[in-house]
């Protein structure tokens, strides 16, 4: 009798909110407080009139606890729409923007473990409408782009919405994020990138223990013993699910030291075979792979090597073996950068601009691609500033996650170009970040690009600014 | 010269394309290019699969024309030989029985399969 002016008062209560959080980003905080003030009212007053009906008090405890509900029934059953609305409709708490944002969030969820992905275009929509996206709605966009095959993107989005502050970021989104993408580099057999994320600030229990036995695996100095690692096992969640690789982790042995791989004498044909399957991994481990191009220059510059080859020339009338070699070099270079540029592939390598070896060569054409592309970028954010152009916030999330995906790899590649990139970006980056924070309120973002570039401001006058505008976002 | 990009470039080598050896002389090169063209042209399925030391390849007209063209540049064909010259390399991931295994001293350890699953993702 109750229960119909109940969900109305609820219903009403939530679009009130949606309108309101649409517009500006209020502090959570203080948001938190009145959520939780307007739904005690709400408790108090039906509990005084319902009375003895204890429907109604599962009722109102699925009003008033929907996690449990969105966590363990909609989203474990991949039922995109019905997390979608009973989000947004039900608004749990720990979230601080649009109830269509939290509902896109728990909508993105469900489309991870769901078969089909016919709803995958509807959530897309839905997180076109909010003005202002923070830490829910940008993992709900990574989920979506990731899901799209726009793997760099989605990554980046979920990485950057992993890293904001409590302020635009509840725990429930950090944790999904920051899981995802460690059970991401832990599928691709990235595992520094494993313990990279483990260790962040904001660790989850379970990726914390990932970074730990992924510690144990590649056998760094801070490695776990095997009752530490045990016991912070049997202290996370997803035991089970996880144990395959706590096991491998518990039967590495560690050793003192590892004795450095000498290049062994091959056969040309053996050489490219080992370079051949060294590239052709997901993920690249940098010192295999400078090992084998190593071999390969080694073999192919050899006496035997090159006598042959000349030898071979002359049958062919095709000039002399050193053309050929270089020919040989240049495509193997070309070779090289292509596979740097798969988006598929993931390789963690800086640049030895003092190597002779074939990978900092690509590395280096890579490093002045992507130089230019982030001056590109920089000047589609110079050229947007100042106009009147509203662009919705799940394409600015967009364009900034292509353009610190691409920043970031070239700082990878080359960290003493941290000084140059800065130079080149600052302005126009920080011009447009005052400007969605200022006009369209859009803190989180704008907190996101003044982080990043204080990484790699150097201590000045620049800094300072960047701090305080870093702070002015979190008021 | 380069006809996919990357490791599919490798892959397509024109001696892998044409199935001679490095050794073939222009007019057998020329003949094989030719009988896989006239096979090709009549629909035939074997000769749209070409197993190379590298994987198996879908071999279309154009490559085979395109194989052909490289190999009559003697300079580019002594590139190609380099290329060509290699053993059999296997890029397969493990199977699952042996996912689970330890990696050998000094080699990377092996990617864990099952991570997404982990975390409840079905992709």
């Amino acid at each position: 009798m109750y229960a119909g002016p109940i969900l109305i008062l609820v219903m009403l209560f939530r679009l009130l909110m949606d309108r309101k959080s649409s517009t500006s980003s209020s502090p959570s905080v203080r948001r938190g407080f009145v959520l939780a003030g307007a739904r005690l009212v709400v408790i108090l007053l039906t509990s005084a009139l319902a009375g003895k009906w204890l429907w109604l008090s599962g009722f109102l405890y699925t009003l008033l606890f929907p996690s449990f509900w969105l966590n363990q029934v909609t989203v474990r059953f991949g039922w995109v729409k019905a997390s979608y609305w009973f989000a947004r409709f039900s608004f749990p708490f720990g979230f601080d923007e649009s109830a269509r944002a939290v509902g896109a969030y728990y909508g993105a969820r469900a489309l991870l473990r769901s078969p089909e992905r016919k709803h995958l275009g509807w959530i897309e929509a839905e997180l076109a409408r909010p003005k202002v996206l923070a830490g829910a709605g940008v993992v709900a966009l990574g989920i979506c782009q990731w899901l799209r095959g726009n793997d760099e993107v989605g990554k980046k989005l979920l990485l950057l919405a992993s890293r904001l502050p409590p302020t635009f970021t509840g725990r429930a989104a950090c944790k999904v994020s920051r899981d995802l993408l460690v059970a991401d580099a832990a599928e691709h057999g990235d595992f520094e990138l494993v313990i990279e994320l483990g260790r962040a600030p904001r660790p989850t229990r379970w990726s914390y223990v990932m970074a730990r036995a992924a510690e144990r695996l590649l056998e760094t100095p801070r490695s776990p013993s095997k009752l530490g690692l045990t016991c912070l096992f049997l202290l996370a969640p997803r035991r089970i699910a996880t144990w395959p690789l706590i096991r491998r982790a518990l039967q590495t042995e560690l050793s003192p030291f590892a004795p450095p791989q000498a290049l062994g004498l091959e056969s040309w044909p053996s050489a490219l075979a080992h370079l051949w399957s060294a590239l052709s991994k997901p993920h690249l481990e940098v010192d295999e792979l400078r090992r084998k191009l190593a071999t390969v220059r080694n073999v192919l510059h050899s006496t035997i090597h090159q006598d042959t080859l000349t030898h071979r020339c002359f049958e062919l009338s095709a000039g002399s073996a050193s053309v050929a070699t270089e020919r040989f070099e240049a495509q193997l270079v070309t070779l090289l950068v292509e596979v740097l540029n798969d988006p598929k592939v993931s390789l963690r390598a800086q640049l030895n601009a003092w190597s002779d070896n074939y990978l900092d060569a690509a590395l280096l054409e890579r490093r002045e691609a992507l130089f230019e592309e982030v001056q590109v970028a920089a000047d589609d954010f110079r050229a947007k500033t100042g106009k009147d152009i509203l662009l919705d916030a799940k394409l600015e999330w967009l364009a900034w996650a292509k353009f610190s995906h691409l920043a970031d790899e070239l700082l990878h590649i080359d960290p003493e170009s941290s000084h140059e990139v800065f130079e080149a970006t600052f302005v126009p980056l920080c011009n447009f970040a005052v400007q969605e924070q200022n006009e369209r309120k859009r803190s989180a973002f704008a907190w996101s690009v003044y982080s990043w570039l204080s990484g790699q401001a150097e201590p000045g006058e620049n800094a300072d600014l960047l701090k305080s505008n870093l702070k002015s976002t979190l008021k | 010269m380069i006809h996919g990009t990357g490791l599919d470039a490798w892959r397509q080598n024109p001696f892998f394309v044409l199935e001679v050896p490095t050794k073939a002389s222009r007019s057998e090169v020329e003949r094989s290019g030719q009988k896989l063209l006239l096979l090709l042209e009549m629909g035939n399925k074997s000769a749209q699969l070409c197993q190379t030391p590298l994987g198996p390849i879908e071999r279309d007209a154009d490559l085979v024309r395109g194989a052909l063209s490289t190999l009559r540049d003697p300079e580019a064909r002594a590139v190609w030989e380099l290329w060509a010259n290699t053993a059999s390399a296997s890029s397969e991931q493990p199977a699952s029985s042996e996912q689970d295994a330890i990696a050998a001293p000094g080699e990377a350890p092996r990617p864990w399969l099952d991570a997404r699953r982990a975390v409840g993702w079905r992709r």
